[in-house]
């Protein structure tokens, strides 16, 4: 993490000495809803192959340095194992707002890179099962069982989101951004635990923080002739 | 512009050593996964309960009688498995050549552990009956066996007058 930040902070110098040497005549902003998919989710294809992570978000520019979020996504576990096969599937949905704190250091209205701050309220609903269970017993022998027969849970948290998305193309960001989740409301399962909530984490945790990179388009909707330089 | 791509292969190896991290927590079974019923040893002397510990004890399992649980040793408490693929085990206490039955009913459920350890039988009792030819009576003291670490589920009573220790 440590490289990051020294990367980030030497990127962000760059932008803003690159910045003075911007054509004055570009006084115009872009708005427009900007979409974009976590990179993340696919590293961990390789990390737990039993594990599919989808996720996507989009944000808008509502206000100077204000724009409004929203994330979808889905989870897929599969985990079988000698003793019991685990597999459980859901989706989640966040909503929220994020500040760019840069706002006011950029020179030009036409520059859109962020350091931002945001929070988040989510929602999952999601199913888990056990199947063919093996019981170990040493002395009568080890047998196997049925499981738990699929159940469906809720549950319901909030973000703190702190991150950079810089546009490195026209139009085209690149982002990282770290997340601390305090979960509100879990629904717990008497019969089977939750290994992972979607668009959480870990499901025996109560709070949770995760990193996330992301690549994101933003389609050029509206350009707001801006009188002040902000 | 070269800062950004060495800022995407850092941020993206940065996920991946924290996914490593996160996920090497993928734990081994730190728990026993002991249900065994336990059943203590009483005999009733002026109104009052005593422990009583048996000399010479062997108990095998009457579905298993080629197996030993206990093999001639002196015991105040036994602790013996109950046959999760079965609603019934009788097991045969032999003392002095001496042989008792005692026939121990039950229903059965499954009951998660942990995602390391799986899950075991948790068994809750109906009945407990022991043939009289050693034990006076059997009283079931906890129905319910699942996960425990020496607990008494029964009292096996021998008879007052005729204790193993007087003889």
């Amino acid at each position: 993490m440590k490289n990051t930040f020294v990367y980030t902070s030497l990127l962000l110098i760059l932008l803003l000495t690159g910045s003075l040497f911007k054509a004055t005549a570009q006084q115009q902003r872009i708005r427009g809803p900007r979409f974009g998919f976590d990179v993340s989710g696919l590293v961990w294809q390789f990390v737990e192959p039993g594990q599919l992570a989808l996720s996507a978000w989009a944000d808008f520019e509502v206000m100077p340095a204000i724009y409004a979020a929203a994330e979808i996504g889905r989870l897929e576990v599969e985990r079988n194992q000698d003793l019991f096969d685990y597999s459980s599937s859901g989706y989640y949905a966040k909503i929220g707002a994020d500040y760019n704190f840069l706002q006011q250091r950029l020179t030009s209205v036409a520059e859109y890179d962020m350091i931002y701050g945001g929070l988040r309220f989510a929602g999952a609903q999601y199913s888990h099962q056990a199947s063919d269970v093996m019981i170990q017993d040493d002395f009568w022998g080890n047998y196997t069982i049925q499981g738990r027969p699929k159940y469906t849970m809720n549950a319901y948290w909030t973000e703190l989101v702190a991150g950079l998305r810089v546009e490195a193309l026209k139009n085209l960001f690149l982002g990282w951004s770290i997340r601390a989740q305090l979960m509100l409301y879990k629904q717990k399962d008497s019969q089977l635990d939750t290994r992972m909530i979607p668009g959480f984490g870990k499901g025996e945790q109560n709070t949770s923080l995760s990193f996330t990179y992301s690549i994101s388009y933003r389609i050029p909707l509206t350009r707001m002739p801006s009188s002040s330089n902000k | 512009m070269e800062l950004t791509m060495r800022n995407i292969v850092t941020a993206f190896l940065a996920i991946l050593l924290t996914a490593a991290i996160t996920s090497c927590g993928e734990d081994e079974c730190d728990q026993s996964l002991r249900n065994l019923a336990g059943f203590a040893f009483y005999s009733i002397e002026e109104g009052t309960q005593v422990d009583s510990v048996i000399p010479n004890l062997s108990i095998y399992a009457a579905a298993q009688p080629d197996t030993l649980l206990y093999d001639s040793l002196d015991r105040e408490a036994v602790y013996l498995p109950l046959n999760p693929t079965q609603n019934q085990t009788r097991f045969v206490f032999v003392i002095d050549s001496i042989v008792d039955t005692v026939s121990i009913d039950y229903t059965r459920k499954q009951e998660f552990v942990s995602h390391p350890c799986g899950f075991i039988t948790r068994f809750q009792i109906t009945q407990s009956r022991v043939s009289h030819s050693v034990f006076d009576s059997i009283q079931t003291i906890n129905p319910i066996v699942t996960l425990n670490e020496n607990e008494e589920h029964f009292r096996l009573y021998l008879p007052p007058a005729d204790t193993v220790a007087d003889r």
